[in-house]
């Protein structure tokens, strides 16, 4: 019997596929029925197989989420909504500011700002401290009370 | 009712109630608050003049600050009652003083003299010798403007605040 059991194919790596094709069914029959053979009596190649089945089972176990049919569009939309440069400003309604904004250009239609040919503050008061100084000087130099 | 019977009868309606006003009050001194500044102030204030005002104006601070109290005080009741007369009046003294100083040094002596002597005059004696035909001859046309002027604002009745 041992001369139909092929050499165990944890030792030797050109065999290890073997067993891992015979795991995930893919291995021709011929070869599988010779590896069958070699596994009832072989009990470190049957160790492996069982670790191996528990992986496939559970592999068929897991049931994949259903994708919705609008995934792409939404996946889309978050990748723009990431790369976009203020998304606070999205996310604002301008709805309430239409009519202020509208007060204002009434404003600024109806009371366009001047320009501003004031003095500066600085300037305006040294002014007035020259003007006062002026006065002084004349009511110095000009004898304007009666006698 | 027309509105010129409107018109007299509102002046009417306030002329009691403008007869009472007190006068204005004299504005608070500019240049006594300024004079309470810190020199740094001081200079930071008037550093917004140009150059040539500049020192002009800190001439004229540098006399009041040497000037003796008493002087001083008197100077600014002066001041004060200058303040309460009307803007026009105001601007015809700033006007004649303007023209004065432009004058050659002999010259503005000599119209300094006559407004004393017109200052001691009475109204009427006052616009007599304005009229003179020696007037005439002593003082140029822009003299003239000046003494004018001068002559006006002591016959004003707002001056009187001015007598100390």
């Amino acid at each position: 019997m041992a001369e139909h059991t092929p050499r165990c194919p944890l030792q030797s790596e050109d065999h290890a596929q073997l067993l891992l094709s015979y795991c995930s069914r893919r291995l021709d029959p011929a070869h599988t029925a010779v590896l069958q053979r070699h596994i009832e009596l072989c009990a470190a190649c049957r160790t492996l197989l069982e670790s191996q089945q528990l992986v496939w089972d559970a592999l068929d176990a897991w049931n994949n989420s259903p994708i919705s049919r609008d995934f792409d569009t939404r996946l889309l939309q978050r990748i723009h909504h990431h790369r976009g440069p203020a998304r606070w400003l999205s996310s604002i309604s301008w709805k309430p500011a239409l009519p202020v904004a509208a007060i204002l250009a009434l404003g600024i239609i109806a009371f366009p700002t001047q320009p501003n040919t004031a003095p500066q503050p600085d300037t305006t008061q040294a002014e007035q401290v020259e003007g006062a100084l002026e006065d002084l000087d004349m009511l110095q130099h000009l004898p304007l009370d009666v006698k | 009712m027309s509105s010129a019977a409107l018109t007299l009868a509102l002046a009417l309606a306030t002329a009691p109630y403008l007869a009472a006003q007190p006068r204005p009050r004299p504005q608070p001194s500019r240049i006594e608050k300024f004079r309470q500044l810190s020199p740094l102030q001081r200079k930071k204030t008037l550093d917004a003049l140009p150059p040539d005002r500049r020192k002009q104006a800190e001439q004229r601070l540098r006399e009041l600050d040497t000037m003796p109290s008493a002087q001083r005080e008197a100077l600014q009741r002066r001041y004060d009652a200058f303040q309460n007369l009307p803007e026009r009046q105001q601007d015809q003294a700033r006007r004649a003083y303007r023209e004065f100083n432009a004058l050659p040094s002999d010259r503005r002596d000599a119209v300094h003299a006559e407004m004393d002597t017109l200052r001691a005059l009475p109204e009427d004696d006052r616009a007599a010798r304005i009229r003179s035909p020696e007037h005439r001859k002593r003082f140029s046309a822009r003299e003239r403007s000046i003494l004018d002027d001068f002559a006006a604002l002591l016959a004003s009745p707002s001056n009187s605040d001015l007598r100390f």
